[in-house]
């Protein structure tokens, strides 16, 4: 188990490295100074000592100015997150076990509607119907300005937006699931446990949901990069604070080194997300680990 | 080819999708005779025109610009840009797919790790970085789009390839003299098509979702030019009084992008009912 998780991250090691030179090609390449090679040499080793560089704008370091965002869009992401695991799988089991169904044939179609749908319309689209028309949320922001910290207020500014975000990733949990059971229900082993007159109720929970849920971890994993993606959207209809939207300030204001900065950090968080979704899966399924 | 037709129109959401896009090709071909106004005109004596209003069928935009023309030819950039880009992903994600699936090798490890790059860097981040960097133009966008869309074509012609490489059909060719070129595209491509298609059906489909994001987020197909996503550029600020000017554009991307992603679900179970959810 070890040795895999140091096969795993080794691996990971010249991804970085991909990563990084394509980012300083693109962003911080100074025309006819150096060579290519001993430029971006001379920025990654600074950069593995941790070192991010300067904003061009307010000269604060970079590191700090990413760490003050990250925390609002890890709250957005982590919500957003539980809402996708807790209504895909839900629905993705029960469109499966119920194939043919009502139920499953309006699943899959809300499945196909909602990854079909813009994050930033369904966003402005929360903002007429509950902000505007209802009244039930503020139209953005994470906190009421100048009112002292309340729970309640945080919550009431979160809801949209993770609410948009998590139905987004929902769509594509519940058809990842639906697929996963299908494909484990005609296995063998599930015909034999049938056969063996089990009760069908420990055939899907022993049998079915124990193997058609495993492969779902690498899901897990992949939905990070999306994440990032959906969450600078989402970020940016409901004025949320957190790393998305200082990537489109910095891009409005051109300061290069804020810009390189965070795509090397949600870059490097997308392949820690496929690494821990890769271990993960070796605890679960012995086959990978040793096979 | 009849069963796969018998197939596609048999399911009832394929056949709707595959209507869909027809409409909307054929809207956005015909948009400068069918629309009922230049998309272009400044009318600020209706500005934000209500629906219905003043013969605005769809309403006017913050500049008293007709709603419904713009969407018409919105359209024409929003179609080109997502079908463009599925054909540059096809040929880019076949050519290298299919290299690196034939050479094996430092030339298979190269492509592979550049797809594990571009598979690691969250899209919009990157493509906010093109835009920003080139001029966005139409070309631009689509160009930059393209080449981060060839990745799932690549790696699935590559194991197509390299599954098929020593089967006995092809090896039959290579003996009777057949050159690597030759090998690829009559012997090894043709068994590729099917699912290439379905991708390339798909690709159209986050095309346009992408081109929609980068345009709303202002990096994107840029103004006068009408897209359905630079449409909601500015709606932010008046979203809560004149909501049709988001609306509209909106459920155009939406119906646009579902009929695609239905007729490539379709497509993917009619040419090959095991590959089917």
């Amino acid at each position: 188990m070890a040795l895999y998780v140091v096969r795993r991250l080794l691996q990971a090691i010249p991804l970085l490295v991909g990563i990084s030179f394509a980012g300083f090609v693109l962003l911080r390449l100074a025309p006819g100074d150096q060579p290519v090679h001993v430029q971006y040499l001379k920025w990654a080793a600074g950069m593995a000592a941790g070192e991010l560089g300067y904003s061009y704008r307010t000269g604060r370091p970079v590191g700090e100015i990413i760490r003050e965002r990250v925390p609002a869009t890890l709250q957005l992401m982590g919500v957003a997150y539980l809402i996708a695991i807790a209504l895909g799988l839900t629905t993705g089991i029960v469109s499966a076990v119920r194939r043919g169904s009502v139920f499953d044939y309006a699943a899959t179609t809300a499945a196909m509607v909602g990854l079909s749908v813009p994050t930033f319309w369904f966003g402005l689209v929360v903002v007429i119907v509950f902000a505007g028309g209802l009244r039930w949320i503020p139209s953005g922001g994470i906190a009421t300005l100048g009112a002292p910290f309340s729970l309640w207020d945080r919550f009431i500014h979160l809801i949209g937006p993770a609410a948009v975000l998590g139905l987004w990733m929902t769509a594509t949990w519940s058809r990842y699931t639906r697929s996963s059971v299908l494909e484990v229900v005609g296995q063998d082993y599930i015909r034999t446990a049938r056969a063996k007159g089990l009760p069908g109720r420990a055939v899907l929970l022993r049998h079915t949901l124990r193997n058609a849920l495993i492969p779902l971890i690498t899901l897990g994993g992949l939905e990070f990069r999306n994440l990032f993606g959906g969450a600078l959207v989402t970020e940016t209809v409901f004025s949320w604070p957190g790393v998305g939207r200082l990537y489109l300030d910095s891009l409005n204001y051109q300061d290069y080194s804020v810009i390189l900065g965070l795509l090397l950090v949600t870059s490097a968080m997308v392949v820690a997300g496929s690494l821990l979704a890769d271990v993960l899966y070796a605890v679960a399924d012995p086959r990978i680990r040793l096979g | 080819m009849a069963e796969v037709w018998r197939r596609f129109t048999r399911n009832r959401l394929a056949t709707v999708g595959a209507a869909g896009v027809l409409i909307l090709v054929t809207l956005a071909v015909f948009a400068p005779w069918v629309a009922p106004r230049d998309p272009l005109y400044i009318d600020m004596d209706h500005k934000f025109a209500r629906p219905g209003q003043a013969g605005f069928v769809l309403g006017a935009d913050e500049l008293g610009r007709d709603v419904l023309s713009r969407l018409l030819h919105a359209g024409r950039v929003s179609l080109a840009v997502g079908l463009i880009t599925a054909l540059i992903a096809v040929v880019v994600g076949a050519v290298l797919g299919a290299l690196a699936g034939y050479y094996g090798g430092a030339l298979d490890a190269v492509i592979m790790r550049l797809v594990d790059v571009l598979l690691s860097m969250p899209t919009i981040f990157l493509l906010l970085a093109l835009a920003a960097f080139l001029k966005p133009t139409m070309w631009t966008i689509t160009l930059i789009i393209g080449l981060n869309s060839w990745m799932s074509v690549a790696r699935m012609v590559r194991g197509q390839v390299l599954s098929l490489k020593e089967q006995e059909f092809v090896l039959a060719a290579r003996a009777a003299g057949a050159g690597a070129g030759r090998l690829i595209v009559r012997q090894l491509m043709p068994n590729a098509v099917a699912p290439v298609l379905v991708a390339a059906t798909l690709t159209v489909a986050t095309a346009i979702l992408l081109e929609s994001s980068l345009s709303y987020l202002g990096y994107g197909i840029q103004p006068p030019t009408a897209s359905w996503g630079n449409m909601l550029n500015n709606a932010q600020s008046y979203v809560l009084y004149a909501p049709w000017v988001a609306v509209y554009p909106g459920a155009m991307i939406s119906l646009t992008v579902l009929s695609f992603n239905f007729a490539g679900d379709g497509l993917r179970d009619a040419l090959d009912p095991r590959l089917g959810p």
